[in-house]
C-alpha cells in the first residue's frame, strides 16, 4: 500500500515538476522527467505497479500537452517493457550502462511520438528543426536517469526498513516441535 | 486455467493497457475532430490538481518578473508618454475622418448594430502552465466548465489571436496555440482578401499558405481570420507577413507570418465565451448585419 503510494506521489510530483519547469526554461532545456521516472520504477519497483504507474503517468502528460490522448502513455508502457526486458541482461543497477540505455530509449521514444503523429494526426511534429531539441533531451535524459533510479531505490529500502511485516523473522533451522 | 492466467497476467496486463492506450487515441482524435470535449472526471482531475499547484509555484517567479519589467519600463515612461500623447493626437485626428467618412456611407450605423447584437463577454484568464512536451504548443488555463469555458471557444489578447479550447475540466483548461503544427486556421489577407491556411511551423514560426496560388501577399500583409468553418469569428488578428515564397518549384504559395501575439510573454489571456462577431460590414463595406454566430463545437482542425 505505502509503495503504491509512493508511486502514486512520485507521478504527481513529476507531472508538476514537468510543468513548472516547462513554464520557466526554454522549451529546448526541459528534460523530459517523465521518461526519466518511469524507467527509474521499471528498474525498481513491482512490475504490476509498475505497469500501472507507466500508463497513468503518460496519460497525465497526454492531458497536460497538445499530444492524443493516450500517445504518450503507449510509449511509457513501451519504455517500462523495454527496461523490464532488457534489464537483466544490461545490468541497469550500473549508471553508465542505465544512462546510455536511457539516451538510447529516450530517442526512440521521439521516433515513436513521430510515427504515432503521422499515424493518428496526420501532422509532421518533428522537423529538421526539432533535432536540437532531441538531442538536449536525449542527454539530459541520459544524466537525470542514474540519480532517479538511485533516488527511487533509496525511498524503496527506506520504506521496506519501516514496514512492521518486515520484522518478522522466518528462522527454517529452528525445529518446528 | 487459474495457474496459466496468473502466470500470463503480466502480458495480458500489458496488452490490456496498450489497448486501453489505442483506443484513447482513436477516440480523441474524433473528439478533437468534432471540437474537442469536456474532460470526464478522473482525467479532470489531473488539471484539477496540476492548474492550482503549478499557479502556486509560479506565483514568486511571475512576481520578480513582473516588478522587474514594470522597474525598466518606469526609466522610459516619461519620455514614452509624450509619444503615445502625440500619437494619440494624431490617432483622434484620423479616427475623426474615419467616422466622417462612415458616417457619410450609413456605416456607422450597422457597425453599431453589430457591436449592441455580437457583444461578445470575454473572459480573462491566466496562464497557469505551458506544454510539458516541447513538440506539441498549449497552455494550460486557471479557467474551467464552472466559469463558462467549453471545448471550442477561441483564445485571443489585445494582439490578437492565441488559439483555440481543445479540453475541459471543472475549473481548468488547456489551449491549443496557433503555433502548434496541428493547429490549422483559415485566413485572409486584410488587403488583398486572399485566402489560405494559416499553421504552426515549428520553433514558434506560422506559416501562411495560399488556397489560389499566384495570389496577391506581399511583406507586410496583415493576416486575419476569415471565420470560414465558423470556429473563428472572422477579424481576428494572427500575424504579418515576414516573407513570401515565391519560387516556381513550389507547389503551394506560402509565405512566413510573424505572429501578432507575442507568445513567449503570455500571461493572460481571453476566452471568447461566444463566437462571433464577424467583421463583414468593416471589410466588405456592404449588406446587412450578419447572423447571430453558430454554438460552438463545430470543428477544432
Amino acid at each position: 500500500m505505502r509503495r503504491a503510494l509512493l508511486l502514486v506521489v512520485c507521478g504527481f510530483v513529476t507531472w508538476i515538476a514537468q510543468g513548472t519547469l516547462a513554464s520557466l526554461l526554454p522549451a529546448w532545456s526541459v528534460p523530459d522527467l517523465t521518461l526519466v521516472v518511469t524507467v527509474a520504477v521499471a528498474v525498481t519497483a513491482p512490475p504490476i505497479a509498475g505497469l500501472f504507474f507507466a500508463a497513468g503517468i503518460g496519460f497525465g502528460v497526454d492531458l497536460l500537452s497538445g499530444a492524443l490522448l493516450g500517445q504518450h502513455a503507449l510509449l511509457r508502457l513501451l519504455v517500462f517493457a523495454a527496461v523490464r526486458l532488457l534489464g537483466a541482461q544490461l545490468d541497469l543497477r550500473q549508471g553508465v550502462s542505465l544512462a546510455i540505455f536511457v539516451a538510447v530509449l529516450s530517442l526512440l521514444d521521439v521516433f515513436g511520438l513521430w510515427i504515432l503523429a503521422r499515424a493518428f494526426q496526420e501532422s509532421s511534429l518533428i522537423g529538421l528543426d526539432t533535432v536540437p531539441i532531441v538531442l538536449v533531451r536525449v542527454l539530459l535524459a541520459a544524466l537525470l536517469a542514474p540519480g532517479a533510479a538511485r533516488l527511487l531505490r533509496a525511498l524503496h529500502e527506506w520504506l521496506e526498513e519501516g514496514d512492521p511485516r518486515r520484522e518478522v523473522r522466518l528462522e527454517p533451522r529452528r525445529p518446528v516441535f | 486455467m487459474r495457474e496459466f492466467l496468473l502466470r500470463l497476467r503480466l502480458p495480458l496486463l500489458f496488452a490490456a493497457l496498450v489497448g486501453l492506450t489505442l483506443v484513447s487515441m482513436l477516440a480523441d482524435r474524433r473528439s478533437l475532430s468534432e471540437g474537442g470535449g469536456d474532460l470526464a472526471w478522473p482525467l479532470g482531475f489531473v488539471f484539477e490538481v496540476v492548474a492550482p499547484v503549478q499557479k502556486a509555484l509560479l506565483f514568486p517567479v511571475d512576481l520578480a518578473r513582473g516588478g522587474w519589467t514594470r522597474y525598466v519600463h518606469l526609466v522610459d515612461l516619461q519620455l514614452e508618454n509624450e509619444q503615445l500623447r502625440a500619437r494619440l493626437a494624431e490617432l483622434a485626428e484620423t479616427n475623426l475622418q474615419y467616422s466622417e467618412a462612415l458616417v457619410a456611407s450609413g456605416h456607422l450605423q450597422r457597425i453599431s448594430q453589430m457591436r449592441e447584437r455580437f457583444a461578445v463577454p470575454l473572459l480573462p484568464s491566466e496562464v497557469v502552465g505551458h506544454d510539458v512536451s516541447p513538440f506539441f504548443r498549449s497552455l494550460l488555463l486557471d479557467r474551467g466548465r464552472s466559469q463558462g469555458v467549453h471545448s471550442g471557444m477561441p483564445v485571443v489578447t489585445d494582439d490578437g489571436l492565441v488559439g483555440l479550447i481543445t479540453a475541459t475540466s471543472v475549473h481548468a483548461s488547456r489551449t491549443m496555440l496557433l503555433l502548434d503544427r496541428q493547429s490549422a486556421v483559415d485566413a485572409i489577407v486584410q488587403r488583398s482578401r486572399a485566402r489560405g491556411i494559416v499553421r504552426g511551423a515549428g520553433r514558434g514560426r506560422l506559416e501562411f499558405t495560399l488556397v489560389v496560388r499566384g495570389d496577391d501577399v506581399q511583406p507586410g500583409d496583415v493576416i486575419v481570420t476569415s471565420g470560414v468553418g465558423g470556429v473563428h469569428p472572422k477579424g481576428l488578428r494572427i500575424g504579418t507577413v515576414r516573407s513570401v515564397q515565391t519560387e516556381e518549384s513550389q507547389v503551394l504559395h506560402t509565405a512566413g507570418l510573424r505572429s501578432a501575439v507575442d507568445f513567449g510573454r503570455l500571461e493572460q489571456v481571453f476566452v471568447m465565451l461566444e463566437r462571433g462577431p464577424t467583421m463583414d460590414l468593416l471589410y466588405e463595406g456592404s449588406g446587412d448585419v450578419p447572423e447571430a454566430p453558430p454554438v460552438p463545437g463545430e470543428s477544432a482542425k
